[in-house]
C-alpha cells in the first residue's frame, strides 16, 4: 500500500514535469508562427475545413493526369481574356485586384502558355449537393505544379517572355457518379 | 628481237635480194677458177683462231686467187692485187654488174642449198665464242639465200635439156638401140663430151645477197664456174663490236668476220628411161671452208655476259578499290576524300610497278637495269604497304566518324535559347554566405547560358545542319554547356532550398504577404476598393511592425541573448501580441472582398466565378483557388501578373512590372510615410495622419490631427517616381 502511494506521487510529479516542459516549448513554438514556410501539400481525409454541407468521400480518387492537364490548359487559355474572371474561384483572395491589374498592367496581347506540368496531386475530395435541385457534385481540390510562360510584344523591347513555375490549386467540380 | 634467237625467227629472214647476171664473166672466171683450184691444202687451213685484220685472210685469199687463175698462172703480186680488189669490192662490183639471169636458177639454188648445209654443219660444231658467233651470223644469211628458190630435191636437179643440145638426141637414140658393150661406151662418151662442151659454153652465174641485222651488216657472194664445174662463196660481216649471243648461254663482242668455202658442180647423164634421157646436175657439199672472225674489241665496249637467273614472268601489282565515294554526312567527307586519295596513290604506284614488271620480263636475264627495276619495284611495293596501312587507319576513322557525326542525320536544326537566372538577395545576415554562393553559381550559369545563346543565335533560322562540321561542333558544344547549366541549376536549386531553410531559421519575414493598393483602372466600386486599400494598408503596417519586433528579438539573440531571458520573453511576447491583430484585419479584409464581389460584377468584369469547361462530354467546372509561385513569374499574382520574379515584387510605393515606376502620394507625401486611420470623429472615411517629409524632402506636419489629417483616401494620387526625388 505504501509502495502504491509512493508510485502515485511519482506519477503525478512526472505529469506535472511534463506539463511544465510542454508549456515552455509551446511558448517557443508560438514565437515562430510568422516564419516563412511552404508546407507540403497533402491530401486531407478528414472533414475539417470543408464548406458547409460537404461530405468527404470515403477514399480520394486521384483525377486522371491528362484530364487535369486539359482542364488547366483550358483555364490558362482564358488568362487575359474576357472570361478570365470565370476561372477564379470564390476563394481566390484578390480576384478584383487581379482583374484590375490585368486591365492596367498587362498588355492586351499578352498570352499565357502552358509549357509543362511537373506534378499533379489530388488534395481533397468531397460531395456537395448540386444547385437547382440537381444531383450531387463531387468537388476535387487538386494541386498542379506547372511551368508557364507569359508572352507579349513590348514596344521598344520587342518580344517579351516571362517564364515561371507555379503551384496552382484548382477546384474541380463535376457531377457525382 | 634478241640476236641470240634462232635466225629463222628473224623478221628479215625471208628477205632475199637476187642480183642480175653479169654480161662479162672474164674476171668472174678468173676469180672463180682460182678459188676452185686452190685445193684442199689451202682451204684446209681453216683456223679457229681469231685473227686481226686481213693478214691471214690475205694469204689464204692469195692462194685461192692463184688457184682461180684460169687464164694463166698469176704471180703472187697479181694474186695479192686481185685479193685487194676483191676485198675492196672492185671485183664484187664487177661481178655485180655482170650477173646473169633475172632469177636464181635451179642450179644456183642447188648450190645455195649446199652452202647453207655447210654453214649449218659448221655452226653446230664446238668452237670458241667468236667463231661460233661468226657462223651464227653466216647461218642467217645462208638460210635466207637457200630460200631464194624452192628446191626440187635435196641434192640433185634433173634438167630436161638433152633435146636442146645439138646432136645429143640422135646419139641418145642410138645409145638406147645399141647392145654392144664397147659401142655403148663409145656412144655414151660422145654424149658426155657433147654435154660437157655444151655446159662449158653456158654463162656462169653469180649470186649476191646483203642482209642488215640489228647488230651486223652481212654480205654473201656465190660464184658458179660452169666450165670448171665448181662454186665458191664468201660471207663477210661487220658488227662494230656489238654484243652477240653464242646461242649457248654466252656472248661476245664481234668486230667482223669472213667465211669462205666452195665445192664442185658436175653434170651427169641419166638414161635409165631411154625414152626420156636426162642431164643431172650434181652439186657437191662444201668441201673446204675457212672462217676468219675478229672479236678483238676495246675493253670498254665489252659488256658482262648475261648471267643465269632468267625471269620469264612478273607478278601484277595489287590494286585497291574505293569502298564508298560519298560520306553519309558532310562532316566525314574530308576523311573519305583522304581515303580516296590514298587509293588513287596506291593504284598509281601499281601502274608504275606494272611498267617495271614488263621491263623486268623483257630484260629477262640479270642486268644492272633489271636489278635497278627490281629494286624500284620493291621500293614501290613498300610504299604501297605504307599507303595501305595509312588507308586502313583513315578508313577506320572515317567509319567512326560516320557512326558518331552522322547519327543525327543531315537536317537543319535550331537550338533553343536558355534563360538567364536572376541573382538573389536576402535581408538575413546569417544567410548572406549562401546568397553569395548562389549568386556565384548564377553568374557561372548565366555566363554559360550566354554562350549557349550565342550558339543558338548561330542556328537561328536553321542556318546549321546536323552532319556538318560546324553543325556538329555547335551542337556538341551546346550539349556540353547544357549539361553544365543543368548541373549548375541543380546546385542553385539546392542552395535556394538551403537559403529558405536558413531564412526560416534565422530571419522572420512576412513582408512578402504585404498587399498593394488598388489602382484606378476600374472606377466602379471604388469606395469599397478604397476601404479595402485602407485595411490592407493597416495590415501592411502591422506586417512591418511585427517584422520589426521579430527583428529586434532576432538581433537580441544574435548579440548573445538567450531565449529564456526576460528581455527576450518580453520581445517575443510583444511581437506575438501584435501578431494577434492580424486575425481581425483578415476578417475586415474578407468582408470587404465579399462586399466588393457583391458590387455590380459587370462594372469591372467581376463575377462569382464558375468557369465551366467541358471535359469528355460532361460539364466540369474548373476554378483557380490559389497560386503559389515557385520560380519566376506568377501570372495570377494580383500585385503584378507580369512581374519577372513574383517573389521579389516590391510592395509599397508604386507598382509595375517588377520595377517601381509610380508612387501614391497625398499632399505630395508618399502615403507609405503616413498612417491610415479608419475612422475619426468628424472624418468618417479613411484618411491619413502623421508628420513626414514630402517628395521634395520638406518636413510636413499633420495639418489636421484631430480631423481628416492629410486627407481622405480618395484623395490619393499616383505620380511617377521621378517626381518624388526624396524617395
Amino acid at each position: 500500500m505504501e509502495n502504491l502511494k509512493q508510485f502515485r506521487i511519482h506519477q503525478i510529479a512526472g505529469i506535472i514535469l511534463l506539463l511544465c516542459m510542454f508549456t515552455g516549448t509551446a511558448d517557443r513554438l508560438e514565437a515562430r508562427q510568422f516564419r516563412q514556410m511552404v508546407p507540403i501539400a497533402t491530401p486531407e481525409f478528414t472533414g475539417a475545413n470543408l464548406p458547409e454541407g460537404a461530405v468527404p468521400v470515403k477514399q480520394v480518387k486521384p483525377l486522371d493526369r491528362s484530364a487535369v492537364e486539359s482542364m488547366l490548359r483550358g483555364v490558362l487559355e482564358k488568362w487575359n481574356a474576357p472570361g478570365m474572371s470565370e476561372t477564379l474561384a470564390q476563394e481566390f483572395y484578390d480576384t478584383s485586384r487581379l482583374l484590375d491589374a490585368m486591365d492596367t498592367i498587362v498588355p492586351r496581347d499578352a498570352t499565357l502558355k502552358l509549357q509543362s506540368i511537373q506534378g499533379i496531386q489530388t488534395l481533397q475530395q468531397y460531395l456537395m449537393p448540386g444547385g437547382d435541385g440537381g444531383g450531387d457534385e463531387i468537388v476535387s481540390i487538386v494541386s498542379v505544379t506547372a511551368r508557364t510562360q507569359v508572352e507579349f510584344d513590348k514596344p521598344g523591347a520587342g518580344f517579351v517572355r516571362l517564364p515561371g513555375v507555379n503551384e496552382y490549386v484548382l477546384k474541380i467540380t463535376e457531377a457525382a457518379p | 628481237m634478241p640476236d641470240f634467237l634462232p635466225y629463222f625467227l628473224h623478221p628479215d629472214s625471208n628477205s632475199v635480194h637476187p642480183v642480175k647476171n653479169p654480161v662479162s664473166l672474164i674476171c668472174l672466171f678468173l676469180i672463180t677458177g682460182m678459188f676452185l683450184f686452190a685445193g684442199n691444202n689451202v682451204l684446209a687451213a681453216t683456223t679457229e683462231d681469231v685473227v686481226e685484220g686481213a693478214g691471214e685472210l690475205s694469204k689464204f685469199g692469195m692462194d685461192v686467187l692463184e688457184d682461180f687463175g684460169l687464164e694463166e698462172k698469176s704471180s703472187e703480186d697479181a694474186g695479192k692485187d686481185r685479193l685487194k680488189d676483191f676485198l675492196k669490192g672492185k671485183a664484187k662490183s664487177f661481178i655485180k654488174d655482170n650477173l646473169i639471169g633475172d632469177d636464181v636458177t635451179e642450179g644456183m639454188g642447188l648450190i645455195l642449198n649446199r652452202v647453207y648445209e655447210g654453214i649449218d654443219s659448221k655452226s653446230r660444231e664446238r668452237a670458241n665464242r667468236c667463231i661460233t658467233v661468226a657462223y651464227n651470223q653466216a647461218w642467217g644469211i645462208a638460210f635466207d639465200a637457200k630460200n631464194a628458190r624452192l628446191l626440187r630435191g635435196a641434192a640433185n636437179i634433173w634438167f630436161d635439156i638433152l633435146t636442146s643440145i645439138p646432136g645429143v638426141p640422135a646419139l641418145a637414140e642410138q645409145l638406147v638401140m645399141e647392145t654392144g658393150k664397147a659401142a655403148y661406151k663409145k656412144l655414151r662418151s660422145q654424149i658426155e663430151d657433147k654435154i660437157k662442151a655444151w655446159w662449158a659454153s653456158q654463162k656462169d652465174e653469180a649470186f649476191k645477197l646483203t642482209k642488215q641485222t640489228d647488230s651486223c651488216t652481212i654480205n654473201m657472194t656465190v660464184l658458179w664456174n660452169k666450165k670448171k664445174g665448181k662454186y665458191l662463196f664468201l660471207i663477210s660481216g661487220k658488227c662494230d663490236c656489238k654484243l652477240l649471243s653464242t646461242g649457248r648461254g654466252g656472248s661476245v663482242t664481234m668486230k667482223s668476220f669472213e667465211i669462205i668455202g666452195g665445192g664442185t658442180v658436175t653434170p651427169a647423164i641419166d638414161l635409165t628411161d631411154p625414152d626420156n634421157p636426162k642431164v643431172k646436175i650434181k652439186a657437191g657439199p662444201v668441201s673446204n671452208i675457212h672462217v676468219n672472225a675478229d672479236c678483238n674489241c676495246a675493253e670498254e665496249t665489252r659488256l658482262p655476259p648475261p648471267e643465269e637467273d632468267p625471269i620469264d614472268e612478273w607478278i601484277t601489282a595489287p590494286r585497291m578499290q574505293a569502298r564508298v565515294t560519298k560520306a553519309d554526312c558532310e562532316a566525314c567527307q574530308p576523311l573519305l576524300d583522304t581515303v580516296t586519295g590514298l587509293v588513287a596513290d596506291f593504284n598509281k604506284l601499281a601502274d608504275r610497278m606494272d611498267e617495271l614488271g614488263k621491263k623486268i620480263v623483257a630484260e629477262r636475264y640479270k642486268t644492272p637495269e633489271r636489278d635497278a627495276n627490281i629494286k624500284e619495284w620493291n621500293e614501290l611495293s613498300k610504299q604501297q604497304n605504307a599507303i595501305e596501312k595509312k588507308h586502313d587507319e583513315v578508313y577506320l576513322k572515317f567509319a567512326e566518324c560516320e557512326k558518331e557525326e552522322c547519327k543525327l542525320g543531315t537536317e537543319s536544326f535550331q537550338l533553343p535559347y536558355t534563360s538567364e537566372l536572376d541573382a538573389v538577395s536576402t535581408t538575413c545576415e546569417e544567410c548572406e554566405s549562401i546568397v553569395s554562393e548562389i549568386n556565384g553559381l548564377v553568374e557561372k550559369h548565366n555566363a554559360i547560358a550566354g554562350d549557349m545563346n550565342i550558339l543558338a543565335d548561330a542556328t537561328k533560322g536553321g542556318k546549321l545542319k546536323h552532319g556538318t562540321v560546324d553543325g556538329n561542333k555547335t551542337y556538341k558544344k551546346w550539349q556540353e554547356l547544357s549539361k553544365k547549366v543543368a548541373d549548375l541549376a541543380g546546385q542553385i536549386n539546392q542552395k535556394k532550398t538551403d537559403l529558405s531553410k536558413c531564412e526560416a531559421t534565422y530571419c522572420l519575414s512576412i513582408t512578402k504577404f504585404k498587399k498593394i493598393p488598388y489602382t484606378t483602372a476600374c472606377d466602379a466600386c471604388s469606395d469599397i476598393k478604397a476601404r479595402l486599400n485602407a485595411v490592407e494598408k493597416e495590415y501592411n503596417d502591422l506586417v512591418d511592425k511585427v517584422n520589426g519586433m521579430w527583428e529586434d528579438f532576432r538581433q537580441y539573440l544574435i548579440k548573445g541573448g538567450s531565449r529564456g531571458d526576460k528581455e527576450a520573453a518580453e520581445l517575443s511576447g510583444d511581437a506575438r501580441r501584435e501578431g494577434e491583430k492580424f486575425a481581425g484585419l483578415w476578417d475586415k479584409m474578407n468582408k470587404l472582398h465579399k462586399e466588393l464581389r457583391a458590387c455590380d460584377p459587370d462594372k469591372c468584369n467581376i463575377s462569382e466565378g464558375g468557369g465551366a469547361i467541358s471535359i469528355g462530354g460532361g460539364s466540369v467546372k474548373v476554378e483557380i483557388i490559389d497560386t503559389k509561385v515557385r520560380t519566376g513569374n506568377d501570372p495570377y499574382d494580383p500585385r503584378d501578373p507580369i512581374a519577372e520574379n513574383s517573389e521579389n515584387i516590391q510592395v509599397g510605393e508604386g507598382s509595375g512590372s517588377g520595377s517601381v515606376s509610380t508612387v501614391q502620394v497625398i499632399n505630395n507625401i508618399p502615403v507609405s510615410r503616413l498612417s491610415l486611420s479608419i475612422s475619426d470623429v468628424g472624418c468618417p472615411d479613411f484618411h491619413y495622419h502623421g508628420s513626414a517629409n514630402n517628395c521634395n524632402g520638406v518636413f510636413t506636419p499633420d495639418p489636421d490631427s484631430s480631423g481628416c489629417g492629410h486627407g481622405e483616401i480618395t484623395n490619393v494620387t499616383e505620380i511617377p517616381v521621378s517626381s518624388c526625388p526624396d524617395l
